[in-house]
């Protein structure tokens, strides 16, 4: 399997947070081995992580902290010098660093199950009730997560092309599955051998634009007690190659809405970050975006788009365009 | 104990995150890393009558440092990772040398404050205040997968980040330098 950037530096930092499987372990020593390049990255990751360990710490360390006492080393270096080599005895500390592997707690839920989620009591939305003014692509996204919404409560929901799930306590509706492909067009998913491939731009000719924004995940805020104050999503993209086009513009863009009347939607917080994808099957670009979560948000969307401007956009059809390893966290803080 | 000259204490001062930071190469956990370093430093005080000084002192250490390791995963035998000293050691010496330290350490001041405020929240509760997974998870209320799914992103940003400013940095140098 071809080594990405990003492959790599996940095992370096599961490697310095001691979540590491053997093989794992194994797989980053053979990295190292074959690819002095990765080497030079390795070493870089190490010092800046072994550097953290010599800035002073904002409020006294805790009780069961070891201590080394390297006190103001740029004032007072013989000192320093002098107190390592007379030291005789060190404070130890029992650091518990067993953090190990652990799973999301993501659970399909099947229909009985779920009437359980609040996705379930709330009456359907109506689309003619959105908040006029926003971008086109914003009431694009909103209009997708009102489908995804209404077609889960509606009674065909088993035939629905999302999936119910729970994550990180939240339910949520998903369309990855719906999206997911094997390796196409001569790229590689990044990790676990799936990828998101996004619908076919749709193209406006007489503007000579093309565009596709797809709806990814609809977070029910509501289902959880948890008062989540912000969210991260990063995602990774990539496009085919093609002789007619060069850089395509992906956005990632996080959207809190509201649902003031029960059957409408509005819009209180987006975020959005651009990035233009070269025309390099084999490398993925990465994109990250945070929001603030305002309070009263009902549904966090995480949508992604893809656009072309200009005669370029004119062949977008020639091309495919493709998400991986898209990762949102919820803060608490 | 032998005691040492100040000449000795200073170069075995300044060579200190550079030999943290080859250790934690080898041994990528800290808590071991910190014991390694500690061994290390004893080893380099009783030792002192024996080095030469002519020779190259980050080159000497390094290779005492090794061998720690290399003895501390013996008496161990339960790291999940260790690294065989040749994968990384050619390229170590370049990358930990105590000059590029110093300027490293700057490039990542300025890329810590650069952090968005949750971002670096956790950064010091793991990097400065060396919290496990676990207790930053009960901390912050999240589930330990998002923890190590932040902070991948963190040292991921910080290392974009470095990689820019280095140059920043190091061109700043060589003026106040000249």
């Amino acid at each position: 399997m071809k080594t990405t950037t990003h492959h790599f530096d996940k095992l370096v930092s599961k490697a310095l947070d001691s979540t590491i499987t053997e093989a794992e372990g194994d797989h980053l020593r053979a990295i190292l081995k074959e690819h002095p390049s990765f080497q030079k990255r390795y070493c870089k990751a190490i010092l800046i992580e072994s550097l953290f360990h010599w800035e002073e710490v904002e409020e006294p360390p805790a009780l069961d902290t070891k201590i080394i006492s390297f006190p103001y080393w740029a004032h007072a270096l013989s000192f320093a010098a002098v107190l390592i080599c007379l030291l005789s005895a060190w404070l130890l500390h029992d650091t518990d660093s067993q953090a190990g592997t652990h799973k999301a707690d993501v659970l399909t839920a099947n229909l009985s199950e779920r009437k359980n989620t609040n996705f379930s009591s709330k009456p359907l939305i109506k689309k003619e009730n959105f908040l006029l003014g926003e971008s086109s692509s914003s009431n694009n996204v909103i209009n997708k997560a009102s489908e995804y919404i209404n077609e889960f409560l509606s009674p065909n929901a088993v035939n629905s092309k999302s999936s119910l799930q729970f994550k990180d306590g939240l339910a949520m509706i998903s369309i990855e599955s719906k999206l997911s492909t094997s390796s196409m067009s001569g790229i590689m998913p990044l990790s676990d051998g799936e990828m998101m491939k996004l619908g076919a731009m749709e193209i406006n000719p007489v503007s000579r634009n093309a565009e596709i924004v797809e709806t990814l995940r609809v977070y029910d805020m509501t289902s959880s007690d948890q008062n989540f104050k912000s969210v991260d999503a990063v995602i990774h993209i990539n496009q085919s190659f093609t002789e007619m086009s060069d850089a395509t513009e992906f956005v990632l863009s996080l959207h809190a809405l509201s649902s003031p009347r029960k059957d409408s939607l509005i819009q209180v917080e987006s975020s959005s970050q651009t990035i233009f994808s070269d025309n390099d099957q084999s490398t993925w670009e990465r994109v990250d975006t945070s929001i603030s979560i305002p309070r009263g948000t009902d549904y966090l969307v995480v949508a992604l788009s893809a656009r072309k401007s200009g005669p370029s956009a004119l062949n977008a059809h020639h091309q495919e365009f493709f998400g991986d390893e898209l990762d949102v966290a919820f803060l608490g803080i | 104990m032998n005691s040492v000259s100040i000449e000795y204490s200073q170069l075995l001062t300044s060579i200190q995150k550079s030999l943290y930071a080859f250790i934690l190469s080898l041994l990528p956990n800290r808590s071991e890393a910190e014991d390694v370093l500690q061994e290390t430093n004893l080893i380099l005080c009783q030792k002192a009558a024996e080095y030469d000084h002519n020779g190259h002192f980050q080159g000497w250490a390094f290779k005492i440092a090794r061998y720690q390791v290399m003895k501390h995963m013996t008496k161990r035998k339960r790291s999940k990772i260790c690294f065989s000293t040749d994968i990384v050691e050619d390229v170590a010496a370049e990358e930990f040398d105590s000059k590029r330290v110093v300027v490293m350490q700057k490039a990542l001041s300025i890329c810590y404050e650069l952090l968005p405020k949750k971002m670096r929240f956790i950064a010091m509760l793991r990097f400065k205040k060396e919290k496990s997974i676990k207790d930053i998870s009960k901390e912050v209320n999240r589930p330990m997968g998002a923890i190590s799914s932040t902070l991948y992103r963190i040292r991921q940003k910080l290392l974009d980040c470095v990689s820019e400013k280095l140059v920043l940095v190091e061109s700043e140098a060589d003026f106040k330098k000249s």
